[in-house]
């Protein structure tokens, strides 16, 4: 489903270029669940972020569904993340101005779905992660636990082929984390493709391959 | 375009600074009242000017001889050391330029009218219908030498007439000779003007404005009914079409013409005076001047220099209409001033707003934005912000022209003026709060999604 190429990001800081990821190539196959880890200013982030095309690469290619869509014009590329993709962060990232249900509904808007389909969607959704008492909450009101319950109910509006999930327990507590792996397992079941960074190693297991990068180098890739 | 969940999500982020998004509108509402009021201003000085330069009475070249100006300025009337009197004669002089398209005499005048069947000498003022030349010093005089002749009268008979009476004790109007009445744009709406014969022979005939016609008796009947002054017998002999000016509500006489010393017909002024002042005027107001030149030389020919003063009541108009132009100008360009400073605080303001935001704008174009999106975004939030300074603004401007207004003189700010003045500013600064909605929009989603 995705197929990376020689990808290589390199930041310019004044004068000295910093390499956040070297010639990194893999596949993605429909249906994975792959964990990417590594320490901390490895370039997990990087890499998710050229993964869901919030970021271009310096140099190499990127595929999905066999589409070169390395670069893109904006206009594409925000179709495929809205379409496509669904992102998961480590601090929620819920619009605090907006409840519960309409931080759900917002990609739906974007996608063209009439109001009240993406109403009705989103209630599903938010029912799906057990938030039906909460639809209509401020996040603010919302516990860590919920709100990234929420943030997966958004990222699932639109049906997507591939979530990309940037350390999603990483600002909750264990049992709390555990709720939302078991989540993101659920969907994985359900045919879902899940790309998650973590430090965990636990949940690493859970993946059906372990992708280690360090110093923006793939150290090993592990398929179980 | 713009979700109802955008909507949502910017009318709630403007909700959450109130006092942000206040001052923002208040400024701009100040800014853009001040624009629109000084556009307004502009419009309406351009507009009222040029309305007034319309007017017949702006395309008249005024003769008089120079005792009857001289008296303007100087106390002491010396009346019986006139050098020079011009007479109906004079208005010929109108054949000097192909311009003049005519040539009459007007004078204010007042007819009282007596209305009562029993005859009682009138109060303190003179029995007859009494000229209102603007000069004061010769209607002093006036009054004393008819006073004078009045005290040495056998007792009076005060003319009456049987039937109707008017409903108004006394109306002005002019003593005009018959180019008058084309010269004004005046038409007869019922019977007739008077003819030359008329004034010829001094016939007693009036023509009344056509808002007079209407309120000068309780039936509106005019037409060969008779007018009692205290002195004479009118006989209305038409009505005119209305004009929209003050000349509506004004009654129309014959110059009373007299023969002067030299024989020649002269206008009969108060205290038998002699008529100093002739009018012409021109078709194309762009002639007047040269029209002028060459009557003011024709007349210094003929009396002498210094004897007679040509002017054209029309220079003075245009450079107190260029006064109030360009006052309203400077007006509008303080504004703009104003409007600059305002539009450029509010663009910073929401610039910062913008970098405030770059996580959010991260995130919505992680969820599917394009940066068009984006754009629309904020500049949806500032149009929603400069649309309420904007009605407020307008809101300033029409209490701005409610108190002009009030104030008397002026009249109302054109409502179209404001309408189009609001926009126009309301457009400029919409402008300016493009700078941010375009920062905005080049935020790089990766590089914001980190913002924490
Ligand atoms: N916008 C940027 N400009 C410069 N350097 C950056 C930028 N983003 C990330 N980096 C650098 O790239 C490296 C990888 O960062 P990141 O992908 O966030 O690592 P991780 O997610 O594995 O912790 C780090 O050294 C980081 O400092
Ligand atoms: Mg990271």
């Amino acid at each position: 489903m995705i197929r990376l190429e020689n990808i290589a990001k390199k930041y310019d800081l004044g004068g000295t270029n910093v390499s956040a990821l070297d010639d990194i190539s893999f596949t993605i196959e429909q249906g994975e669940f792959v964990a990417i880890m590594g320490p901390s200013g490895s370039g997990k982030s990087t890499l998710m972020n050229i993964l869901g095309i919030l970021d271009n690469a310096s140099s190499g290619a990127y595929f999905l569904e066999g589409h070169n869509i390395t670069s893109l014009p904006d206009k594409e590329q925000a179709r495929i993340r809205n379409r496509h993709f669904g992102f998961i962060f480590q601090s929620f990232n819920l619009f605090p101005e907006l409840s519960a249900i309409e931080n759900v509904m917002l990609p739906m808007s974007y996608a063209g779905i009439g109001f009240a389909e993406r109403k009705q969607r989103a209630a599903e959704l938010l029912d799906r992660v057990e938030l039906s008492h909460r639809m209509t909450h401020l996040p603010t009101m919302l516990s860590g636990g919920e709100q990234q319950r929420v943030a997966i109910a958004r990222a699932l509006s639109n049906q997507p082929n591939l979530i990309l999930a940037d350390e999603p327990t990483g600002n909750l507590p264990t049992d709390k984390g555990q709720e939302i792996l078991d989540i993101l397992t659920e969907l994985h079941r359900s045919g879902t493709t899940i790309v998650m960074v973590t430090h965990n190693d636990a949940q690493g297991d859970m993946a059906q391959r372990v992708i280690n990068i360090q110093d923006g180098l793939l150290h090993s890739e592990v398929r179980r | 375009m713009k979700t109802r969940e955008d909507w949502t999500l910017s009318l709630r982020m403007l909700w959450a600074h109130p006092l942000e998004s206040l001052l923002l509108v208040l400024g701009l509402a100040i800014a853009i009242g001040a624009t629109t009021s000084g556009l307004a201003m502009v419009e309406k000085a351009r507009v009222d000017g040029d309305a007034l330069l319309q007017l017949p009475e702006y395309r008249e070249i005024v003769v008089s001889s120079r005792e009857s100006s001289d008296q303007m300025t100087t106390p002491v009337v010396l009346t019986q050391d006139e050098t020079v009197t011009l007479s109906i004669d004079d208005l010929e002089a109108a054949q000097l330029s192909p311009d003049i398209e005519f040539a009459y005499l007007a004078e204010r005048t007042r007819l009282r009218f007596n209305t009562s069947d029993i005859n009682f000498a009138p109060p303190d003022a003179p029995p007859e219908t009494s000229d209102t030349n603007s000069n004061p010093n010769s209607a002093a005089a006036d009054v004393s030498t008819e006073n004078a002749a009045f005290n040495e009268r056998p007792p009076l008979e005060f003319a009456t007439v049987e039937g109707p009476q008017p409903q108004l004790d006394e109306v002005s109007g002019y003593s005009v000779t018959t180019d008058y009445f084309p010269a004004m744009n005046l038409t007869i709406a019922d019977g007739s003007l008077f003819t030359e014969a008329d004034l010829l022979q001094g016939n007693k005939v009036v023509v009344l404005g056509a808002e007079l016609a209407k309120t000068l008796f309780a039936d509106g009947e005019n037409l060969n009914r008779q007018l009692a002054s205290f002195t004479n017998i009118y006989t209305i002999i038409g009505t005119l079409q209305p004009t929209g000016t003050t000349l509506d509500a004004m009654v129309f006489m014959p110059s009373r013409l007299a023969q002067d010393n030299t024989g020649a017909l002269a206008f009969r002024g108060p205290g038998g005076g002699n008529n100093t002042t002739l009018h012409f005027a021109v078709n194309d107001a762009s002639k007047l001047n040269a029209a002028a030149e060459q009557l003011s030389s024709w007349f210094d020919t003929t009396y002498g220099v210094g004897n007679t003063a040509t002017s054209v009541p029309r220079s003075a108009v245009e450079q107190a209409i260029d006064r109030k132009e360009k006052t309203a100008l400077m007006t509008l360009i303080l504004a703009l001033a104003g409007l600059l400073i305002a539009n450029v605080n509010v663009s910073n303001i929401l610039y910062s707003r913008a970098i405030r935001r770059r996580k959010q704008v991260g995130i919505l174009m992680a969820l599917g934005a394009s940066r068009r999106h984006i754009f629309n975004l904020f500049l949806g939030e500032s149009g929603v912000v400069v649309s309420l300074g904007a009605l407020a603004g307008m809101a300033i401007a029409f209490g701005f022209s409610v108190l002009l207004m009030q104030s008397g003189t002026d009249g109302a700010l054109p409502v179209y003026a404001i309408v189009l003045g609001m926009l126009a500013a309301a457009g400029i600064a919409l402008l300016f709060t493009l700078v941010p909605a375009v920062y905005a929009a080049r935020i790089p989603p990766a590089v914001a999604i980190r913002v924490e």
